[in-house]
C-alpha cells in the first residue's frame, strides 16, 4: 500500500487537492500484467461512416450530420475515452469560478505534466506505488475548460446529506489505512469486482469503452476489469424489485438523437468499502445516463444520479468522451484483456501486512 | 439465466468442477435452413443461447462403434436421468457425469464430493436430450486423438500436485480463482449460456459463465503482435457463407485447454441450422498436445430467459476454506509428528 501518499478520488472531488501529483499516482494496489502503454497503431480503429438516411434529424452541430445505424437509430459505435484532467468536483480553493480561462488552463496542464514527472522520482523510505510507466490518465482539460465535471448544483459539488457525507468520511478514513481483517475490509475495485457506475474517469489508467449496437441493444465493455454492461433498448420493463446486480438493471431508449439509459435494482454492498462512496451499489441509487454523438469524435456523455439516502438533491456531470484518445494524451488502438488478480499480489501483501503489524503490537 | 439469479452463480470451489465435454444433438446439416440476415446482410445469430446437451465430450468406452444411441436406448437415458435428477435433492452431475451415469447404473453415481458435500441439482438446468455419443466428430471413433510424449508428461506431473494442500491460491485452477473456464468451453448445465450481438464489423459473445465477453472483429484486420498473450487469446472472424467462423491463436502459456496452452490454435464455426438451434463446432490443434487436430460439433438451444449478473468471489468463502483446511491440516499433521 503506498503508506502515506493515497489522496484518493475523494479527495480530488472534495479539492484537497488537484487532480495531479499526488492525486495521480493514487490509484489503489491493482496491477494488470499487459504494457498498458504500447501505443499500437490506431489502424483498426472501428470509425463509423455517416450514412443516415433522408428525413433523420441532424446533429446540434451546425453542418454535421449525425451519423445513424442501419436500422435508424443515432450510432455511437467505437473506442471511447473519457479521460480529462478536468475533476468531478469542483476544487475549494476554485470558490464560485465555474471555468477556467485559456491561461489558467493551459497553466494547469503544464503543473499537472511537472507533476507526473515528479512523482516519478522514487523516494527512499516509502513503499511506492505505480509509477507513470502505468499510468495514462488525461492530460488535458475539457474542451470548455470547465472547473467541475458536475453541471448541476452550480457549485459543482456533490450535494451531501449529513448521513451521506458520514458515509463519505467513514470509508475515506479507511481507505488505504485499514483495519484489514479480511480481504472483504478491501475495496470493491481493490477485489477486482467493480469500481461501480456510472463511468466517470477515476482511475487513472483503462478509462476506455468499447460502445457497440445491435437492434435492440447497447452493449458497453469497459476496459477496466472487462466489464460489459448489455442494455436493452428495446422497451422491456426492468427487471423485478427482487433481482439486484452490482451494476444494476439497466434500461435504454431514444430521446431524440441521445441515449438515455436508466439503471434501477442495484445491490446492497454498502457494507463493502469504496473508493468512491457515491458510486457504491445501493438499492436507494437511481441513474441517468445520457449519451449524445455531438460529432465524429465525440459522445456528450451526462449523468445524473437521484438517492435520498446520500444527497440532498439528484445531481448531474457531463463530460464528453472521445475516440481521439491522442487528444487526451492517452494510448489508443485495440483494448486487451483486462488482468486484475493474475500475479497481483497486493492483497495477500496487504493482509500479511496486517498480520505483521498485529504481532508488533 | 434463472439458475443464477439471486447470485447462485458460484464456481465449484470445492474441487468439484470439471471441465469436461458437452452438449449436441444430431448434426443438422444439408437441409436448406437460410438464417434471418441482419441489416447489413449478415446471417443473423443473435439471441441468447443455450449450451445444456447431454452429450459427453468423447464416447464412453461401452458404446466403443455406436455413433448414436437407439430410440430405446434414448427412452432409457431419459428415465434414468429423470429418476436420478428431476429432484433438486439429488448431487449435481456436472457435465460428461449426466450422460455417463444415466448410459450406466443408477446406482453407480456418487457424488464428486462426498466428504464435505457438494452442489445438488438444484444449481444446474435442466439438460437437452439427444442421440449422439460424443461430441467429438473428428476422430470418428469419437475419442480425444492420443496426446503427444510431453503432453503427457506435464499431465503427470499436474496430477501428482493434485490433492495436495493447497498451499496457495495458484494452487488452485483458474476456473476456481473466477479467472476463467478457458476457451472453448465446454461445461453444459451451468450457466452455460451465450448471448450473441453482431455489427457490421464486429461480434459480441457475451458468456454467463464468469461474466466473459469476447468482441470479435470482421473487418480482416491482422491479429495483434505476436507478443500479446491473454487468457481467450486473439480472436478474428469471418463469414464463410451462412457460417461464421473465428480463428483465435496467441493464447497465454498460462490459458489451459485441456492441458494446451500457448501453441493453441482454435478455430470455431456457428452456424445457425434453425430459428432456435445452432450448430457451434470447434477445432483445435496444438501439435505440441496431440497428435492430431480434433473437432467437435455442440448444439445450442435459443433461450427467451435473460441472463444476469454472474457473482463469483461474492459471498463464496470456498477458497478460504480450501486455504484455511489445507493450513489446519499442516497443523494437526505437525502436531502429530
Amino acid at each position: 500500500m503506498n503508506a502515506g501518499r493515497q489522496p484518493s478520488e475523494e479527495l480530488i472531488q472534495s479539492g484537497q487537492c488537484l487532480p495531479i501529483l499526488d492525486c495521480e499516482v493514487a490509484v489503489s494496489k491493482r496491477v494488470f500484467w499487459r504494457v498498458l502503454p504500447v501505443v499500437v497503431a490506431m489502424g483498426g480503429c472501428f470509425v463509423v461512416s455517416p450514412q443516415g438516411a433522408a428525413g433523420q434529424p441532424r446533429g446540434e452541430t451546425g453542418g454535421w450530420e449525425a451519423p445513424f445505424t442501419g436500422w435508424g437509430v443515432p450510432d455511437l459505435q467505437g473506442i471511447w475515452t473519457n479521460a480529462t484532467l478536468t475533476p468531478i468536483e469542483r476544487p475549494d480553493g476554485l470558490g464560485d469560478k465555474a471555468v477556467l480561462s485559456n491561461e489558467e488552463a493551459a497553466e494547469f496542464e503544464v503543473r499537472s505534466a511537472e507533476g507526473r514527472a515528479a512523482s516519478d522520482r522514487f523516494v527512499l523510505g516509502n513503499v511506492g506505488a505505480y509509477n507513470q510507466f502505468w499510468m495514462d490518465s488525461g492530460k488535458s482539460v475539457t474542451g470548455d475548460r470547465r472547473t467541475s465535471l458536475i453541471t448541476d448544483p452550480p457549485d459543482g459539488r456533490i450535494p451531501w446529506t449529513p448521513d451521506g457525507r458520514r458515509r463519505l468520511e467513514s470509508d475515506m478514513a479507511r481507505y488505504g489505512v485499514g483495519p484489514f481483517e479480511t480481504y472483504e475490509d478491501a475495496d470493491t475495485g481493490e477485489r477486482c469486482l467493480t469500481d461501480g457506475l456510472p463511468l466517470v474517469p477515476l482511475q487513472g489508467y483503462n478509462m476506455n469503452y468499447h460502445i457497440l449496437q445491435s437492434p435492440g441493444w447497447v452493449v458497453i465493455l469497459n476496459e477496466m476489469f472487462h466489464e460489459y454492461r448489455a442494455i436493452p433498448v428495446d422497451g422491456r420493463a426492468h427487471l423485478r424489485e427482487g433481482v439486484a446486480q452490482l451494476l444494476g438493471d439497466a434500461r435504454g431508449w431514444w430521446d431524440g438523437n441521445t441515449l438515455v439509459v436508466e439503471t434501477t435494482n442495484f445491490s446492497d454492498t454498502r457494507h463493502f468499502l469504496w473508493r468512491a462512496t457515491w458510486r457504491g451499489s445501493r438499492p436507494s441509487l437511481h441513474l441517468i445516463e445520457r449519451f449524445t454523438r455531438i460529432n465524429d469524435d465525440t459522445i456528450d456523455y451526462e449523468f445524473t444520479m437521484t438517492d435520498p439516502t446520500m444527497f440532498t438533491r439528484p445531481w448531474t456531470a457531463r463530460l464528453p468522451m472521445t475516440t481521439d484518445q491522442g487528444a487526451r494524451g492517452v494510448t489508443s488502438g485495440p483494448m486487451f484483456e483486462y488482468a486484475c488478480h493474475e500475479g497481483n499480489y497486493g492483497l495477500l501483501n496487504i493482509m500479511r501486512g496486517a498480520r505483521v503489524e498485529e504481532l508488533g503490537r | 439465466m434463472i439458475k443464477s439469479d439471486f447470485g447462485l452463480a458460484r464456481v465449484a470451489l470445492g474441487g468439484v468442477l470439471l471441465v469436461g465435454g458437452f452438449p449436441s444433438l444430431v448434426v443438422a446439416q444439408g437441409d436448406v435452413y437460410s438464417p434471418p440476415r441482419t441489416l447489413h446482410g449478415q446471417p443473423d445469430l443473435q439471441g441468447i443461447w443455450g449450451s445444456n446437451s447431454i452429450t459427453p465430450l468423447e464416447r464412453p468406452d461401452v458404446l466403443a462403434d455406436q455413433a448414436t444411441l437407439t430410440s430405446e436406448e434414448l427412452a432409457r437415458v431419459e428415465a434414468t436421468a429423470e429418476a436420478l435428477f428431476a429432484l433438486d435433492a439429488g448431487d449435481a452431475a456436472f457435465g460428461d457425469q449426466f450422460f455417463n451415469v444415466a448410459i450406466s447404473d443408477a446406482d453407480s453415481f456418487t457424488s464428486s464430493d462426498g466428504g464435505t458435500g457438494n452442489y445438488n441439482q438444484f444449481w444446474l438446468v435442466e439438460r437437452d436430450f439427444n442421440n449422439r455419443t460424443s461430441l467429438i466428430v473428428d476422430p470418428a471413433n469419437g475419442r480425444l486423438p492420443a496426446t503427444t510424449p510431453a503432453a503427457r508428461a506435464a499431465d503427470k506431473l499436474a496430477r501428482s500436485g493434485r490433492g495436495r494442500p493447497a498451499a496457495w491460491t495458484e494452487d488452485r485452477g483458474l476456473s476456481e480463482r473466477c479467472i476463467t473456464f478457458g476457451l472453448p468451453n465446454l461445461l453444459a448445465g451451468y450457466n452455460s449460456y451465450y448471448q450473441i450481438f453482431q455489427t457490421a464489423a464486429y461480434v459480441v459473445i457475451e458468456q454467463e459463465l464468469i461474466h466473459t465477453t469476447r468482441i470479435i472483429p470482421l473487418d480482416g484486420r491482422p491479429h495483434v503482435s505476436e507478443e500479446i498473450r491473454q487468457w481467450h487469446g486473439d480472436s478474428r472472424g469471418r463469414w464463410e457463407g451462412d457460417t461464421l467462423v473465428v480463428a483465435t491463436k496467441q493464447f497465454s502459456p498460462q490459458s489451459d485447454f485441456r492441458g494446451a496452452r500457448e501453441h493453441l490454435f482454435l478455430v470455431e464455426r456457428f452456424t445457425r441450422v434453425a430459428d432456435d438451434e445452432m450448430h457451434y463446432e470447434f477445432t483445435v490443434s496444438d501439435s505440441t498436445t496431440w497428435e492430431q487436430p480434433w473437432t467437435a460439433v455442440v448444439p445450442w438451444k435459443r433461450t427467451t430467459d435473460p441472463m444476469f449478473e454472474y457473482a463469483c468471489h461474492e459471498g463464496n468463502i470456498g477458497m478460504e476454506g480450501i486455504l484455511a483446511g489445507a493450513r489446519a491440516e499442516e497443523a494437526s499433521s505437525s502436531e502429530r509428528r
